[in-house]
């Protein structure tokens, strides 16, 4: 099976520090890759360029056929809508919204009515064991909880691909499971592929396979293309 | 379309959800926008109000400008031209020839003999502490009260009084109409409405640097925010309608909170005067393109300032990236405004005649507004000159020079109510000096004319009357106009006892039977007939022995030679020849204004029709204008500290991350502080420095413009500076002593 994300020779860097060099990346769809490797090593950078968030400074990513780069923001803008979800360390919630109301809102900026939205919404929340928290807003949650309305909303708009960088890395362990059994779970249930960034060797092992990125080179024992 | 909707129902979303933080937000911008929107509607209100009252005044018009009447249904109507702490007061005497002669707007009937019509205001004057003297004045029963549709405005003093006498004193004081309405003679000119541009241009400068202020306030907050809405799809436009979406809710509170201000101060407007213009509420009256033209002027503005607010912002989805300012110190840009200014103003710099006032209001705007890019170059000019000091110092001199725009632009507003407080102040003490200068010492102090014929013994009465006044002396002279066709300076003979001449003219010794001539020895004058036209009357020979003398004093300043006659020496005038006055003129030792109030009850008294004339002011003309202008700013500075206050706020959340990293590598609090402490006082002393310059050579034109000698009142300059930096300074401490602890916290570094 080709791959739907791929990423080749990326080279980035800020000011003389070099955070990317020859980093490559290929994701199959429905399959979960662990991108691990030392702080500092180029793995996020790794993820945000895959992801479209950053602007390498050369080589090319291509998802679904298609050159990120050449896209315009608004392409990029509705790319991050449709088919790709991000769960981050720290959620990324806006504060001012209920949890229901984040859960939504990719749906929301995409033209859903705001019932129908929310009603999407609501029910991957129930799926993630938060029905009873739809109307608490973020500062009312547990780090465990936002993680998981995080998760929700990368799943709403039924992604193709999840990037997730460090999910659990503010959590106890026993959050974290939790976050990732769900994460899991779902990317399984509804066949996205996870790029999944993190330093724990427990985390990681959720994936189906793993690179290791190290001085910004990655390293994929797999060889997928 | 819909997404358009969607993003700014969120935006309307995330205004209403945004906590105290967001409720805090909310306010600020639409208290910004309320008071903004009140002041555009109420200068959007002046073209109506000038109108209204301009309708009134001319719908009881009575001036038939010379033009004869014959007797019918008409009326006979005389002006008495009375003042009151100095108001005037439009004071009319009337008598109908005919049933059914039409009556002024505002009466129901015509008031019988001695009776009275009187405005409102003028009933409470009577009614008031001093109502007695006023009651001399105008010594009538009041029988009623004018309409409004008969008074310019709810403060006008006015009266109608049934008078008979009137109808034997035509063509001498009084005159017929056949209706009231005659158009008035004077015009409202252009100055009321350029000075209301005026007033608009200045007030919008600092309601767009507090809209500014306010809308700032709290966007490092909504970036962030905006930042998680980028991550998950938004694209830049759709995060410029979600920010658009959440300012035009505080704009939308703004502007109907800004209604109810001006219908608040609307209800109020019949309680204000100033300089005689007062207005009722219904006068009160957007025009209503401009009312919709400060809407959309508002509702754009607050668009343009939310959009403007992302200049050098890129919100991203990986978070706000604040693009490091790359200042252009360049200074040729910055020299267009005063240039321009300079080069309008220069026709009035050198005095010139016929300058045109919008021309100089021109430029004298744009000499204020030009302080706005100049200031900013300034500053880090200053910054640069001043010797290296502390640390504080340091890093404070290192932002001034990298971006002075961020560092003065709360300070602009400021800087240019100031220049103008002080133009304006310093002209109005010029003035007020020059009042009191000008009082001619050896002049009187006031004028009184009368017609009639009047023997010696009854204008030494009439002296005396007045004499009556604690502290006064007067002396009653006649005037009789020598007939001369050929000559355009008038010449007269002027009749009075040595204590009476003595006032319009130098006498080196006199004695009754005296008589002297100015401009040259003569034997004998012609008297005018006193027709309407020039003709020859009564030749009289002047006496032999007259003696040489000079006219003195203000009245008699154009005219020509002239014989002076004391009593004895003017039995060849003949009894039946109406001299063209008589004037007393009336000296007092005392303050004007503490004895202008009897004065004019003593000459109502002995002739309603006599016109009172005050040569020194009963009031100083510009001391409510200065109250005014110092009520005025007062307003203009707290709106300024509600701007600073919010921009300090704002510049310190977005600097939160560096004090925290300058706190975090081991810089003490107070170094923090003193940092940001002397990048607000920099900008602050520099503006000011500046605006003193610009005010005082803006009030120095101002005085020469106006023929007021160039002097510039201490107090003047340093009140309205003192008041800026003192408030530019408090604000600052206030904001910063109680978020010191906070912007030099470390454990949040992480998190940013």
């Amino acid at each position: 099976m080709s791959a739907l994300l791929v990423a080749e020779g990326l080279h980035k860097a800020y000011g003389k520090t070099v955070a990317l060099a020859a980093a490559d990346l290929a994701v199959r769809a429905g399959e979960i890759v662990s991108v691990m490797g030392p702080s500092g090593s180029g793995k996020s950078t790794l993820l945000h360029c895959a992801a479209g968030l950053t602007r390498p400074g050369a080589g090319l990513v291509r998802y679904a056929g298609q050159d990120l780069a050449q896209l315009t923001d608004v392409r990029r803008s509705a790319l991050r809508r449709r088919e790709f979800g991000f769960v981050f360390q720290f959620g990324q919630l806006v504060p001012e919204l209920t949890a229901v109301q984040n859960v939504a809102l990719p749906l929301r900026l995409d033209g859903v009515s705001r019932r129908a939205a929310e009603r999407r919404a609501a029910g991957w929340m129930d799926r993630l064991g938060l029905a009873d928290k739809a109307a608490a807003r973020p500062g009312e949650l547990s780090g465990g909880e936002q993680q998981r309305v995080a998760v929700a909303r990368a799943l709403v708009g039924g992604p193709k691909v999840i990037f997730a960088d460090e999910p659990t890395g503010a959590l106890d362990s026993v959050a974290g499971e939790q976050v990732m059994d769900l994460l899991n779970d779902a990317a399984r249930d509804t066949g996205a592929a996870v790029v999944l960034v993190t330093h724990d060797s427990r985390v990681a092992a959720y994936a189906d396979r793993g690179i290791v990125v190290r001085d910004g080179r990655s390293f994929d024992p797999a060889g997928v293309r | 379309m819909r997404r358009l909707r969607t993003e700014l129902a969120l935006g309307f979303r995330l205004a209403f959800a945004g906590g105290r933080h967001g409720a805090v937000r909310i306010a600020m911008v639409a208290s910004a926008v309320a008071i903004g929107t009140a002041a555009l509607l109420l200068a959007a209100s002046v073209p109506t109000m000038l109108d209204a009252r301009q309708s009134r005044s001319e719908a009881r018009g009575d001036n038939t400008a010379g033009e004869d009447r014959p007797a019918g249904r008409t009326v006979v109507v005389a002006a008495v031209e009375a003042g009151w702490h100095g108001d005037d007061i439009r004071g009319r005497l009337l008598w109908p020839d005919a049933p059914g002669a039409p009556r002024p707007p505002g009466v129901p009937a015509f008031p019988g003999d001695h009776q009275m019509y009187a405005s409102p205001a003028l009933q409470a004057a009577l009614a008031g502490p001093d109502g007695g003297t006023l009651r001399r004045q105008m010594p009538y029963r009041v029988v009623g009260t004018i309409g409004p549709d008969g008074l310019s405005g709810p403060r006008e003093l006015a009266y109608y009084a049934g008078y008979p006498r009137v109808r034997d004193r035509l063509g001498q004081g009084s005159w017929r109409v056949d209706r009231f309405g005659y158009p008035a003679v004077e015009e409202i000119g252009d100055g009321p409405y350029i000075l209301s541009v005026t007033v608009l241009v200045t007030l919008l400068l600092p309601i767009v640097i507090l809209l500014g202020a306010a809308l700032r306030f709290g966007t490092d907050r909504r970036d962030r925010r905006l930042a998680a809405i980028r991550l998950i799809g938004a694209d830049h436009r759709a995060v410029l309608r979600i920010a658009l979406g959440e300012s035009l809710v505080a704009t939308g509170f703004g502007l109907a909170g800004g209604v109810a201000l001006y219908l608040s101060a609307r209800e109020r407007a019949a309680a204000f005067d100033l300089l005689g213009f007062s207005v009722y509420p219904a006068d009160v009256r957007p025009v209503p393109v401009l009312a919709l033209a400060t809407v959309v002027g508002v509702l754009a503005l607050s668009a343009a300032m939310a959009v403007l607010g992302f200049r050098g912002v890129s919100i991203e989805p990986l978070g706000v990236f604040r693009q490091a300012a790359h200042w252009r110190g360049r200074l040729w840009w910055r020299l267009i405004l005063p240039v321009a200014g300079v080069a309008l103003l220069y026709p009035a710099i050198l005095g010139l005649p016929d300058v045109p006032e919008d021309r100089t209001g021109l430029g004298v705007l744009l000499l204020l507004v030009s302080l706005i890019p100049i200031l900013p170059y300034l500053v880090p000019a200053v910054a640069r000159l001043l010797p290296h000091g502390p640390a504080s110092w340091q890093l404070a001199s290192e932002q001034l020079r990298r971006n002075p725009a961020g560092s003065t632009r709360a300070v602009t507003g400021i800087v240019v109510a100031v220049a103008g407080a002080i133009a304006l102040q310093t002209f109005f003490a010029a003035a007020a000096n020059r009042a009191v200068d000008s009082d001619d010492p050896g002049g009187p102090a006031f004028l009184v004319q009368f017609t009639g014929r009047q023997t010696p013994a009854a204008m030494r009465h009439r002296s005396a009357l007045f004499e009556q006044v604690g502290g006064v002396t007067a002396g009653t002279v006649a005037q009789y106009v020598v007939y001369d066709p050929g000559n355009p300076v008038p010449e007269f003979v002027i009749v009075g006892d040595c204590a009476a001449l003595s006032q319009v003219a130098a006498l080196s010794r006199c004695a009754d039977g005296d008589a002297f001539t100015t401009g040259g020895p003569r034997r004998s004058v012609t008297l005018d007939a006193g027709g309407s036209d020039p003709a020859p009357g009564a030749r009289i020979a002047v006496p032999h022995d007259a003696r040489r003398a000079a006219l003195i004093g203000p009245y008699l300043a154009n005219a020509g030679p002239s014989v002076l006659l004391t009593p004895a020496a003017a039995t060849a005038v003949p009894p039946d020849v109406d001299p063209e006055f008589v004037d007393t003129g009336i000296f007092t030792s005392k303050e004007p204004a503490a004895v202008a109030g009897q004065l004019r009850g003593v000459a109502a008294e002995i002739d309603p029709l006599a016109l009172f004339t005050s040569l020194a002011p009963e009031t100083d003309f510009y001391a409510p204008l200065g109250s005014a202008l110092t009520v005025g700013l007062a307003l203009l500075l707290l709106m300024m500290a509600v701007g600073l206050l919010l921009d300090v706020a704002a510049r310190l959340g977005e600097r939160r991350r560096v004090l925290g990293v300058l706190a975090a590598i081991g810089a003490r609090r107070s170094t923090v502080v003193w940092s940001v402490l002397l990048q607000a006082i920099a900008p602050v002393l520099s503006g000011l420095a500046l605006a003193s310059g610009v005010g005082a050579g803006l009030g120095a034109l101002l005085m020469r413009m106006s023929a007021v000698p160039v002097r510039f009142d201490a107090p003047a300059i340093l009140g309205p500076a003192a008041a800026g930096a003192g408030l530019a300074l408090a604000t600052t401490v206030v904001v910063l002593l109680p978020a010191a602890g906070w912007v030099t916290r470390t454990d949040k570094l992480r998190y940013e």
